[in-house]
């Protein structure tokens, strides 16, 4: 009982230190942002969303406050740029959204090709760039703006590396058996009674992560289609063919052949980015099929000699293969921004070929989106080239629901526990259930043929 | 001031806590479920149908099933192992003492970082996984296993995985539940002739019935509703181990469906609520009976 | 139990062996934490198991320079302790209510305690949203406090009320004779009996507030409020993480916490055997 008033106090004052700390800080909070000029915000959703990514966190804060200085002095009214990009990669359209649902300033959003095409555009979080891109297009490589064009309209200025879908491997491990990089899959396929003489893993794959199985399936469908595989796809989508069609089935017995003649090794499942590299690194695989993104790492964190090489021939294909990607990230507009006019005029100024320029050297990328960007001009760089143009992932044209089951057929394919037959009918059926549940398919290409709605 | 009234101002500060910050939005999102709803904009009412769609819905039956069965090894395994450690901790051998601390360590580490543990361990030997290598050292290569991408044993694994985790924690539950048993309850049991197994069994595991409950509850809302960091990070929810809270991050948001995902949150949550709610009913019956 | 006399070197060596394995199980995971965290990027991933080459301390002074990691140790410890508090504060008045008295409603607030605590936190994230919008209080500190005070709340009062029940009712009574109120009752007689549930009941949360990504990540909006997961973030460039700097960090910030930990072990638990005896 004596305690009692000391207690109460006590607890008084704890309540009054919450909350003058509360208030400290809400008053931080808004003081950020008032003052007399503009605030602009360009929002990453990922903390892959930033000029040169990829690059050390200091060479990125040095190319972006460079930036932002050159610009405040063109345009004396913004007195704040603010740049946010956090998180993980698959988080990132939640990201955007909360963002926008909590209606947090937001004017400028370094987009990504893929969720810019699958979640973006449709989702209303950005507005088209119509008019600004098609003002500027000689500044793009052909094809640059294709990869943000969806229902006829252009959602971003790109402003990327390009990056291609690839097969990697360690040169040393290959002349350990005396091979080189295998034009066909024949060629591969005979190389693999060797490399289990030397003990070595020929391919090895990330296939914890569903989603880059798409790649073998990707490429096998281009060399079955006679390189038709956009038109075939939609097709599939249209419903006028079904994905348990002969090509269809034949595409996945040639990626599923992979494992089965054991190029490619049965338990890749297992094995998630950090897993795979690891076994890269380390010399105990030979090769794996990835993407040139990955190559920075590569370069700093492997004491052997690598290289590139395009997905192999099928001798019994029609079509050749074709690498899928190009360029990858641009500047959209936030559908919620309030400065739309600054906004653009952001865009305008950094995919200006000057100052696009040190945006992009860090990257030291073979191509980029803009044609005057000089490019990197060594062996591995200009095998890249020579692969150019890329093709679309065939993922943007999917449906997400239907892109995820894909994803996961596969995988179990690829694991050995379905056949190519059964995998088709799986997919078939959860097409037919989207259908059922009112799916259409909308084309995003422009002019070419889209379903009647 | 009555008992009741009393009782009344004691209730407060903790229902107006939940009342603003959970029962507030668990109503709102329950009104939400009623509707079309992509996330940002608010549609029509649809009434019941979302939850009509997800009870009809294959992918959701598979899930649940995976729950169930995730959730009933989970269950058994953090009360036995749990109930174990703390029994250990409890003997007078040198060192029981560090062993709590150090027993409780797995509970604060890092998801990230138990996933990269696990999948490392329990890879392949040629991917440098230690288990299986030990195994085929041993000479037990029958044993060896892809325990992680599997389906069926992938489950079991990250079942394990998910005890391991928490056993500390329940660990704790029951060493501070044994710590506040009356020792005088013991100290008349001795005196009664019982040796140690005697005072354990009948005093010890009675008295501890009401956090063996709490244990039990805690551990089934952790495996129904919030296991999805461990099955994500070791599995991606891929291999047969696809639970329904991942299931409904899916729907929510990769495909923006969340009006869906909703419906199957609150449905998730009436079938969690069977389990103490029928506790409940029926130890009140009994008692009522005795 | 300690009278139990261990008859026979069997026993003994069963009931070390047994700990042994306790421990190792338990270890093996931080071991791999600590040794990687002084291994090089590239050493890292060639070589996830084995000593480092060279054992880099660089790693640690990395994680507070680079990243920042001390910016955001005192964002996490700030919204930490108030979260504690509101919960502790309301979780042990509601066990208390629930565990000594009787009235009307008793059954239905239980019920709706348990209710709420089986709701999947992505379910409400866009309800919260709304709300904490309203209210004012999103991307600060206070309401993300309150969020991890209401979603730890009802396991707490669980918890709390199972052993606030193991309390002889005897004592008790002689407070209420003695003419004190209920709080008297709960702060001065329930609270030191029970204080070894009571800190487990705190440490627990605290590690759940501490470790918590997913709240913090969606409703802290300003960058330079993020705590400690959040930031920890930083270390995952699309694909390729910096384990060993990440592991460094988590290793740095874990350490206190588990060094908290031992001491309220030793204090709380040790000091009621000690108290039992007399």
């Amino acid at each position: 009982m004596s305690f009692k008033t000391p207690s109460i106090l006590g607890a008084i004052l704890a309540g009054l230190t919450a909350l003058a700390v509360h208030w400290v800080h809400v008053w931080n909070l808004r003081s950020a942002s008032q003052g007399t000029g503009v605030r602009l915000v360009v929002f990453g959703p990922s903390s892959w969303d930033t000029f040169a990514p990829g690059a050390t966190e200091d060479v990125v804060a040095r190319v972006t406050s460079e930036l932002d200085t050159k610009f405040k002095i063109e345009h004396p009214e913004v007195k704040y740029i603010v740049h946010d990009a956090r998180g993980p990669v698959s988080d990132g359209l939640a990201r955007l959204r909360n963002a926008e649902v909590a209606d947090d300033p937001i004017d400028v959003i370094i987009c990504a090709a893929n969720p810019v095409n699958t979640a973006y555009a449709r989702d209303g979080l950005i507005a088209p760039l119509d008019a600004l891109v098609t003002r500027l297009h000689e500044r793009f490589s052909p094809g640059a703006v294709d990869n943000f064009t969806v229902d006829g309209h252009v959602w971003a200025a790109p402003l990327s590396a390009v990056n291609l879908t690839t097969f990697l491997y360690n040169k040393d491990l290959f002349a350990q058996i005396g091979a080189t990089a295998p034009r066909t899959y024949e060629q591969f396929r005979a190389l693999v009674p060797k490399f289990r003489a030397a003990g070595i893993i020929p391919v090895i794959h990330q296939g914890k992560n569903a989603w880059m199985w798409l790649f073998y399936y990707m490429s096998a469908l281009t060399e079955a289609t006679d390189n038709r595989q956009i038109l075939f796809v939609e097709h599939m989508l249209e419903g006028t063919t079904p994905f348990t069609d002969p090509t269809n089935i034949h595409a996945l017995r040639l990626a599923r052949q992979w494992v089965d003649d054991g190029v490619l090794d049965a338990q890749s499942n297992e094995l998630d980015d950090n897993t795979m590299k690891s076994v890269f690194y380390s010399g105990k695989a030979a090769a794996y099929f990835g993407d040139t993104w990955d190559r920075p790492g590569i370069a700093s964190n492997v004491n052997f000699k690598w290289g590139v090489f395009p997905f192999p021939q099928y001798e019994s294909e029609p079509g050749h293969a074709e690498a899928f990607g190009g360029v990858e990230s641009g500047l959209c507009l936030a559908a919620t921004t309030k400065h739309s006019a600054l906004a653009q005029a952001y865009i305008e100024f950094a995919t200006r070929d000057e100052n696009a320029k040190p945006l992009l050297a860090p990257l030291k990328a073979f191509a980029t989106s803009h044609v005057n960007v000089i490019q990197a001009d060594d062996e591995i760089s200009r095998e890249m080239r020579a692969q150019l143009p890329a093709t679309k992932f065939l993922d943007w044209i999917f449906p997400p629901e239907l892109t995820d089951t894909m994803q996961r057929e596969m995988q179990a394919m690829m694991g050995l526990t379905q056949t190519p037959d059964q995998t088709a009918a799986h997919i078939q059926a959860e097409y037919e259930t989207l259908v059922k549940g009112g799916y259409v398919y909308r084309s995003t290409q422009t002019g070419l043929s889209a379903a009647t709605q | 001031m009555t008992r009741t009234y009393t009782a009344y101002l004691l209730l407060l500060p903790g229902m107006l806590l939940i009342g603003i910050f959970l029962i507030l939005p668990i109503g709102y999102g329950f009104w939400l479920s009623l509707h079309e709803f992509n996330g940002i904009v608010v549609g029509r009412w649809v009434g019941f149908s979302h939850y009509g769609k997800v009870i009809g819905d294959v992918g959701f039956h598979r899930a649940l099933w995976h729950t169930l069965v995730f959730a009933t090894l989970v269950v058994l395994g953090k009360n036995l192992v749990g109930f174990a450690l703390a029994a250990l901790v409890s003997l007078p051998l040198r060192g029981a003492r560090s062993l709590r601390t150090i027993l409780f360590l797995p509970v604060t580490l890092n998801i990230i970082v138990i996933g990269a543990f696990w999948s490392y361990f329990l890879s392949a030997s040629r991917f440098g996984g230690l288990l299986n290598h030990a195994l085929s050292a041993a000479g037990l290569d029958r044993l060896e296993h892809s325990w992680l991408s599997t389906p069926g044993i992938a489950l079991l694994s990250v079942a394990s995985i998910e005890i391991w985790r928490w056993a500390g924690l329940h660990m704790l539950i029951f060493l501070a539940g044994m710590q506040t048993i009356d020792p005088s309850l013991y100290a008349a049991a001795k005196l009664d002739g019982a040796n140690a197994w005697q005072r354990f069994f009948h005093v010890t595991v009675p008295q501890l019935r009401p956090i063996l409950f709490v244990s039990t509850l805690i551990a089934l809302i952790g495996a129904f509703v919030r296991s999805f960091d461990v099955v994500w990070v070791l599995t991606r929810a891929g291999f047969d181990t696809q639970v329904v809270v991942t299931y409904l991050y899916t729907e929510a948001f990769k495909f923006g469906h969340f009006a869906e995902a909703t419906a199957m949150g609150y449905l998730l949550l009436g079938i969690v609520a069977i389990f103490p709610f029928t506790y409940i009913f029926w130890s009140r019956s009994r008692q009522s009976n005795e | 139990m300690s009278d139990i006399r261990f008859r026979g070197g069997f026993r003994l060596a069963f009931g070390y062996g047994a700990m042994l394995i306790a421990a190792l199980q338990a270890l093996g995971p931080i071991l791999w934490i600590l040794i990687g965290s002084f291994k090089s990027g590239s050493e890292f991933l060639a070589h996830p198991w084995g000593l480092p080459g060279k054992w880099l301390a660089r790693n640690y002074v990395d994680a507070f320079v680079v990243a920042r990691v001390g910016d955001y140790v005192w964002n996490s410890v700030t919204v930490v302790l108030m979260g504690l508090s509101i919960l502790l504060l309301a979780a042990s008045t509601t066990a208390y209510a629930l565990a000594r008295f009787q009235f009307p409603g008793r059954g239905m607030a239980t019920s709706l305690i348990l209710v709420t605590m089986m709701v999947p936190p992505d379910v409400l994230t866009v309800p919260l949203f709304v709300l904490l919008r309203s209210l004012g209080l999103l991307g600060t500190f206070l309401g993300l406090a309150c969020l991890y005070a209401a979603s730890g709340f009802g396991v707490s009062v669980l918890l709390l009320r199972g052993y606030f029940m193991s309390v002889p009712r005897e004592i008790e009574e002689a407070a209420r004779l003695d003419g004190a109120g209920a709080l008297s009752t709960l702060w001065h007689i329930v609270l030191p009996m029970t204080l070894p549930g009571f800190a487990s009941v705190a440490v627990i949360q605290a590690m759940a507030m501490w470790n918590d990504l997913y709240l913090s990540f969606v409703f802290l909006r300003d960058p330079a409020s993020a705590t400690v997961p959040v930031g920890l973030l930083s270390f995952f460039q699309r694909d390729s993480v910096d384990w060993p700097r990440l592991l460094a960090a988590l290793t740095a910030l874990t350490v206190p916490v588990l060094i908290v930990y031992a001491l309220l072990q030793r204090r709380f638990v040790e000091g009621l055997t000690a108290g039992a005896a007399k």
